[in-house]
């Protein structure tokens, strides 16, 4: 940095004010704290979008499990993380690689269920991801060599790990694990941001003594799943992060584990600095359908009935969004994204489920959404130029057997099996919408043959970007959903679209490369995804320097 | 809790009713097990995993990848988790279902869980060992056995008996005190790699951390504080009576 003093001070006090829109640099997962992944850059516009072209592509050479990573851009410098957990640093103007840190897994080690991750997290100096055999590992940001790793839980043990961006928040990292499949008991954790020493665990299933605990029958607590698999968000006034917690487990049998099941499927509040839970909000008690309420929060403000309300956005994967009060969890708002729905009839005027469909042990139910999701956990984007979020839907169903299963510890807690079909009187199909999320009232609706499973993008200059499997990069106007532009990567989208300026120049980056846990599933919907192209390739974007 | 991740002896999932499209042995093995999840899909149509049908395997090859896993991938061997009969089953489904050449089965693999021959005392050991409700305050936090547990501490598979005296005691003699001149921090600390960069675990807290500080920023003296039986401190008495019986039985397999 060329002038570093009064530049630094300016950064600073953003810091202090918490912008919740990007600007410059893309400096958490969710590009803010509030997760809006809305940049306020306008050079890019729906005007000149058609001019947009490549201006440097970054192999990773780390294709299996495909790229699903949000980068993070800070000071010019962009950080990548790749399916088994190697970080690059990148010129972000250039593409020049500035240093790999390359991550060793245990030889011989069996990865959880396939090889991906979804970001790192950075600040203090330090990068910060988690791994494929559960360790937090924090590397030195201009150099890339390790700081510190510390194991959470043994993997295999726990049938665990972590594949979400760490959070850092303060002087700590916050990361959940995954594992809500499985017979394993959930939690959170922070740890020291320079030593790596842990500050706290928050378990998301009570144990005996606790508040919650008498929501699980006998000792179905102890494998009860209950995983926060996604990154946090986090409101620096309230001091208070918003985490989801996913399914109970077994997935589908319910019947050893009768109750509400607290905290699976809540949306929760926690303080960062001691992990002391504020409040939480159920969406689904007692899921017997792996609906989890595991994505991410989107946390704004807007009007409801005539008074300004702090406010939060969660989609579920049974592609319900609920708005809630971020101060106390007060239900604002609940409603349908997919249009194939039968696993409830509806949500009521105060929250609660109503015409559960819950599919009977033995027997095989037709359900939709499918397990995937109504929606997948690639996020919403939040414009306040608009004032609406943007979020993918799917429209896929599954016929859902329930079995009866005892849990063996760490290993897979399903209770059942699913086969993805299509929804009844047509082909399963997906779309990208635009709507007012307090009244759920939907503006535009952009179709998909398949599904999207990219997160979406919005800038200031009115666009809405995001990507499909079969390679194609696009742009939408934001206030009509008229597609602009596209580009062909080469492979699927999965990852998360970013935007950071260098220099004066606007850049659009997307990660490129097919895969994924439910995108493994889409070919057995979608029989021609089979030939859909692996990769794991970070593309970048520009105005050519002329038109600008 | 029951931690059997490397003897549990037959499928939890056993007591499923058998559905109609679970005609032949190996199918609701493979429905429950194989294609559950996100895994090889419906009769091997492909999810996350390989698909499997028009894979054309034999006999000795399904035996060797469903029996023992495929390294560096998410697929594990299921060696230990089934029983003889289920892995015999299911290997001849994979084959059938893949368009393999049924001719190469073997009559029966050479795979299957045995039974543990845990004693009632080393049962409750190894719980105890790996006891996943003591949180970060529990024996394989720092020790490995039977592939789980991070290999801080020293093995206990070797070494001779360990009497729960012992285990209570501990040998802390190689941790040291470090003092980072940086920070100001000082710690008890196991050295693992020296260099113009130091690898230690800083023991001053549970989890053990590994950190990477340089030669000139830390200091190393005797005398750490550390000892062991703070670390296990939550066990009781019979606790570790159970874990040395445990131990014992490590020892001799």
């Amino acid at each position: 940095m060329q002038i570093g003093l009064p530049l630094y001070l300016c950064a600073a006090s953003a810091l202090l004010a918490q912008p919740a829109a990007t600007h410059d640099e893309w400096p958490h997962h969710g590009g803010s704290y509030q997760a809006w992944r809305f940049s306020d850059l306008k050079q890019v516009d729906a005007g000149n979008v058609k001019k947009l072209a490549p201006v440097w592509a970054f192999q990773t050479g780390d294709p299996d499990g495909g790229l699903q990573s949000t980068p993070i851009v800070v000071d010019g410098v962009m950080y990548l993380s790749t399916s088994r957990n190697h970080i690059f640093a990148i010129d972000a103007a250039s593409g020049k690689e500035l240093w790999k840190y390359t991550y060793q897994l245990p030889k011989g080690f069996t990865i959880f269920y396939g090889p991906w991750n979804r970001g790192v997290a950075v600040g203090g100096g330090k990068v910060f991801i988690g791994t494929l055999d559960n360790n937090v590992v924090a590397v030195d940001r201009k150099t890339g060599r390790e700081m510190w790793r510390v194991n959470v839980e043994d993997s295999t043990q726990c049938g665990c790990n972590i594949t979400a961006a760490p959070l850092l928040v303060k002087d700590k990292v916050l990361v959940g694990v995954t594992g809500g499949d499985s017979a394993h008991r959930g939690y959170i954790s922070a740890f020291d941001a320079s030593t790596g020493r842990q500050a706290w665990r928050f378990y998301t299933i009570p144990g005996p003594g606790e508040k919650g605990h008498e929501t699980w029958l006998g000792d179905s607590w102890k494998y009860g799943g209950g995983s926060a698999w996604m990154t946090p968000s986090y409101d620096a006034e309230l001091n208070l992060t918003y985490w989801s917690v996913g399914n109970p487990a077994a997935d589908f049998y319910g019947d050893s584990r009768k109750g509400t099941n607290l905290y699976t499927d809540c949306v929760m509040a926690i303080n960062p600095d001691n992990g002391v839970m504020k409040w939480y909000f159920q969406q689904v008690p007692h899921d017997v359908w792996d609906f989890d309420t595991a994505y991410e929060n989107i946390l704004f403000d807007a009007p409801v009935k005539g008074q300004m309300r702090k406010l939060l956005y969660n989609v579920n994967k049974g592609g319900v969004a609920f708005v809630l009060d971020r101060r106390n969890g007060e239900f604002i708002a609940g409603y349908p994204i997919v249009k194939h729905i039968n696993w409830i009839a509806g949500v009521d005027e105060k929250g609660n489920l109503v015409g559960r469909n819950e599919p009977p042990l033995g027997k095989t139910t037709f359900i939709c959404p499918a397990i995937g999701g109504g929606r997948s956990w690639n996020q919403a984007a939040y414009s306040p130029d608009t004032k609406w979020i943007y979020t993918t839907g799917l429209e896929w169903c599954e016929e859902v057997t329930v079995a009866k299963e005892a849990p063996r510890e760490g290993q897979t807690f399903f209770g059942g099996s699913f086969v993805p079909k299509d929804p009844k009187g047509e082909r399963a199909h997906a779309h990208l919408d635009a709507y007012d999320p307090v009244t759920g009232k939907k503006q535009w609706t952009y179709f998909s043959k398949y599904p999207l499973l990219a997160s979406v993008l919005a800038t200031g200059g009115n666009l809405i970007f995001s990507g499909d499997p079969e390679g194609f990069f696009f742009a939408l106007d934001a206030q009509t959903g008229q597609k602009l532009w596209q580009f062909q990567t080469g492979s699927g989208h999965r990852g998360s679209s970013v935007s950071y300026s260098v220099n004066g120049r606007q850049y659009i980056a997307t990660p490129s490369g097919w895969g994924s846990a439910v995108a493994g599933l889409v070919a057995q919907v979608w029989p021609e995804a089979e030939r859909f192209r692996g990769g794991s390739t970070m593309w970048v974007f520009a105005l050519p320097e002329e038109a600008k | 809790m029951s931690l059997l991740l490397r003897t549990s002896l037959i499928l939890g999932t056993a007591a499923a009713a058998a559905f109609a499209q679970d005609a032949e042995p190996g199918a609701q093995t493979f429905r429950l097990t194989c294609a559950q999840g996100y895994c090889h899909g419906s009769g091997g149509s492909q999810g996350r995993a390989p698909k499997l049908v028009g894979r054309n395997f034999d006999g000795p090859t399904a035996s060797k990848i469903i029996g023992d896993g495929v390294p560096n991938t998410g697929m594990p061997g299921f060696k230990q988790r089934l029983s003889a009969k289920q892995l015999d089953d299911v290997i001849a489904y994979v084959v059938r279902i893949s368009g393999g050449d049924l001719k190469t089965l073997k009559a029966s693999s050479s795979g299957g869980a045995t039974a543990a021959g845990l004693s009632t005392g080393a049962a409750r050991g190894k719980e105890q060992f790996f006891d996943a409700l003591r949180g970060v305050d529990r024996c394989s936090t720092c020790h490995v056995l039977e592939g789980i547990g991070s290999a801080i501490g020293p093995n206990l598979a070797a070494g001779g008996p360990h009497p729960a005296a012992a285990i209570r005691q501990g040998k802390p003699a190689s941790i040291r005190q470090a003092s980072l001149n940086s920070s100001g921090e000082k710690f008890p600390a196991l050295v693992v790699e020296q260099g113009d960069w130091i690898k230690l675990f800083d023991l001053g807290a549970n989890p053990p951390v590994l950190r990477t500080v340089p030669k000139s920023d830390v200091t190393l003296s005797g005398g750490s504080l550390w000892r062991h039986p703070n670390a296990v401190r939550r066990y009781s008495e019979a606790d570790l009576a159970a874990v040395s019986e445990y131990l014992g039985w490590v020892a001799k397999q």
